[in-house]
């Protein structure tokens, strides 16, 4: 084995101009399809970021509650079982919220809003909801104000100070109506929300919407972003069938989604690549073979076996897949590792559009260590594939004839 | 007992719908320590019972007989092993692996057979400086002449210590001199060592050297004379 490596690694360098070739190759085959999953995949992970601050990881509602988000469906809060919840494992904060619908009004005008019953610290130490504060100043659990949106304030020409009156449907079929002093203003990334938020704490949210004791959702942030699943199974099992507890990946689907798109872009450009990559190492494979036909004769007769000799052109496949790999990674992981440090900062439209969703606008490349092994191991695969006629060539190759 | 034990040989090539009795019921016996040359026209089989010999191809119908042993009825990678550790082979040319130092190339049967490194690198080194190639150990065929290379070749083919040695026309590539020089090499290691030669040529200068030679025709053995 030892003989043959030795072998094997100088007949790489024996064609040193094609071996060359083919290793540039793979090597930037690696380097484009690895940084260009590293982008879509550092996007992902602040798309998901930014997700979760608005939805947390896990949200536990009233069975059947996410489909309908009726003001019927609530779930019994106690602060009990929020502690209960936030001793569990992996758990980091557990925020209620009871939200729905209503109308407010200011001077002249009326808009549908949506009023959020919070508890204003643990949610400000989770989405630094405070940070956004624009002017006034921000709720506390015993507030008897709220603190509205930006866009929404102007258009209704109020201000902080001034008094919003909310309407809306209650519990069980009761009006909800109140008058509430504006406390403060946030100013929130995503126009659509700029235009529609109303926060209260949670407990002036029960007043107003006849629901006392009652929530409509448990958010809860995890030590591990990835252990969704296995948290979700646990707390589901011990809270029963009355209750749904929902992933961020179910209560965000669009990223899903976009995730689903992305993938199979991906996936259909670098089987482009590594076709036309593959070819090329397939064909250089072959040459090596097919041009050594007297020297395998050789091999043969003064007595390496058939099987030695097909060991010996998979090592040699391996060997030149490895050294591109190799190259291949040590170009690719400084320049990931590089724009993961340095994003690169988005203005304009794109910029813009980023916010909105409350993304950084930055093009930032995730680190990603799977995706090193993943494209390593394809381009192994291709080597191993190419070695396949090379191993029938050599299977009916015949001594006697080749030595001639 | 012969080396070699020939009987009733013979070998028929179809290609293209035609068959060739390139050996046509041959029997012959090469005895411990010759020196013989198989000599003949071109196409009179040469290549194809040195062939058969050294277990490259197999009879159609008769029996080579090695030490005792019947090649033609051991499996292909039995009569690799075979050839492997009890027989020789000098090609007519590029019989060297490229890549490997003319030393590199002299141990590779031995490497093969897994000797011990230092056994087998003081083997090739000796033999190296015998055949007057002490200063190339580490040079590539690429840098040897051809007649160089050809002795390189004789003397990985005996590095191994087999039971004999065949070359096919080792000198048709030669310029008189490197023909006069393989075969002077060829002549001593069979005197001093011991090592059976069979050896074919078309040339009548290195038939001389030879101590038997046997002249085929046609697939058999026309003549067959001790000189
Ligand atoms: N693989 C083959 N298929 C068909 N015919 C073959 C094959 N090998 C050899 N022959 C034929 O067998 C006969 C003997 O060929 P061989 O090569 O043994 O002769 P040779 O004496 O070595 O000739 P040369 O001196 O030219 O090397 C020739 O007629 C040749 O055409
Ligand atoms: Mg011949």
């Amino acid at each position: 084995m030892n003989q043959l490596l030795r072998l094997a690694w100088r007949n790489i360098g024996r064609k040193r101009r094609r071996s060359l070739i083919a290793i540039s190759s793979v090597a930037f085959a690696l380097l484009v399809s690895i940084s260009l999953r590293s982008l879509m995949l550092g996007n992902y992970d602040k798309m998901i970021e930014a997700g979760t601050k608005n939805v947390g990881h896990l949200q536990i509602h009233s069975a059947g509650y996410w489909t309908g988000k009726s003001i019927n469906e609530l779930m019994t809060d106690s602060p009990a079982r929020r502690q209960q919840l936030a001793q569990a494992v992996g758990i980091t904060h557990v925020l209620a919220r009871l939200q729905n619908g209503a109308l407010a009004s200011g001077e002249k005008t009326t808009k549908a809003v949506q009023v959020n019953g919070i508890d204003p610290d643990i949610e400000d130490g989770f989405t630094n909801l405070s940070g956004r504060l624009s002017k006034g100043s921000f709720i506390k659990n015993q507030s008897t104000g709220v603190v509205m949106a930006e866009g929404l304030a102007r258009y209704l020409k109020l201000g902080v100070g001034d008094t919003v009156v909310l309407i809306g449907q209650g519990y069980q079929a009761n009006i909800a109506a109140g008058k509430y002093p504006i406390q403060g203003m946030v100013r929130l990334g995503n126009p659509q929300l700029n235009l529609s938020q109303v926060y209260m704490p949670l407990p002036l949210a029960q007043a107003f919407f006849s629901a006392d004791g009652l929530a409509s959702a448990y958010l809860l942030t995890l030590v591990d972003a990835n252990q969704t699943d296995p948290v979700k199974n646990r707390i589901q099992a011990t809270l029963g069938n009355g209750f749904e507890v929902m992933t961020w990946n179910e209560l965000l689907p669009e990223i899903k989604n976009s995730q689903r798109i992305d993938t199979t872009i991906f996936t259909l450009l670098s089987s482009c690549l590594y076709l036309i990559i593959g070819m090329g190492l397939i064909g250089t494979v072959l040459m090596m073979t097919l041009e050594r036909r007297r020297e395998f004769g050789i091999l043969q007769a003064i007595g390496l076996q058939k099987s030695q000799i097909r060991l010996l052109i998979i090592l040699e496949s391996l060997l030149l897949g490895f050294v591109g790999v190799v190259v291949g990674l040590a170009l690719a992981l400084p320049f990931v590792l590089y724009m993961n440090a340095h994003p690169i900062p988005l203005t304009g439209e794109s910029g813009k559009s980023f916010e909105a969703m409350g993304v950084e606008p930055v093009l930032q490349l995730g680190l990603k260590p799977h995706l090193f092994a993943l494209m390593g191991s394809i381009v192994l695969a291709i080597m191993g594939l190419a070695t396949l006629v090379p191993m029938g060539i050599v299977s009916r190759l015949k001594t006697s004839e080749a030595i001639k | 007992m012969p080396v070699i034990d020939i009987q009733n040989l013979s070998k028929v090539h179809a290609a293209d719908g035609l068959s060739v009795n390139a050996v046509n019921g041959v029997n012959l016996q090469i005895g411990a320590g010759e020196f013989t040359a198989i000599v003949g026209a071109s196409g009179s089989g040469k290549t194809t019972l040195l062939n058969l010999i050294g277990g490259i191809d197999t009879p159609s119908g008769g029996e080579v007989l090695i030490g005792g042993r019947s090649i033609g009825r051991m499996s292909e990678t039995e009569r690799t092993a075979f050839r492997r550790d009890h027989i020789g082979f000098v090609f007519q040319n590029y019989n060297l692996l490229p890549v490997l130092t003319a030393l590199e190339n002299v141990e590779f049967v031995m490497e093969l057979q897994g000797q011990p490194v230092t056994d087998r690198r003081n083997r090739a080194e000796t033999l190296l400086r015998q055949i007057g190639l002490g200063d190339k150990l580490n040079v590539r065929p690429g840098k040897l002449s051809g007649g160089q290379q050809q002795r390189v070749a004789v003397a990985r083919a005996l590095a191994h210590r087999p039971q004999f040695v065949i070359a096919d026309e080792p000198t048709a590539n030669l310029d008189s001199k490197s023909t006069a020089d393989l075969l002077t090499l060829m002549e001593q290691l069979n005197r001093q060592e011991g090592i059976t030669f069979l050896f074919s040529t078309h040339d009548s200068r290195v038939m001389e050297k030879a101590r038997r030679v046997i002249v085929f025709n046609d697939g058999m053995i026309q003549s067959d004379t001790d000189q």
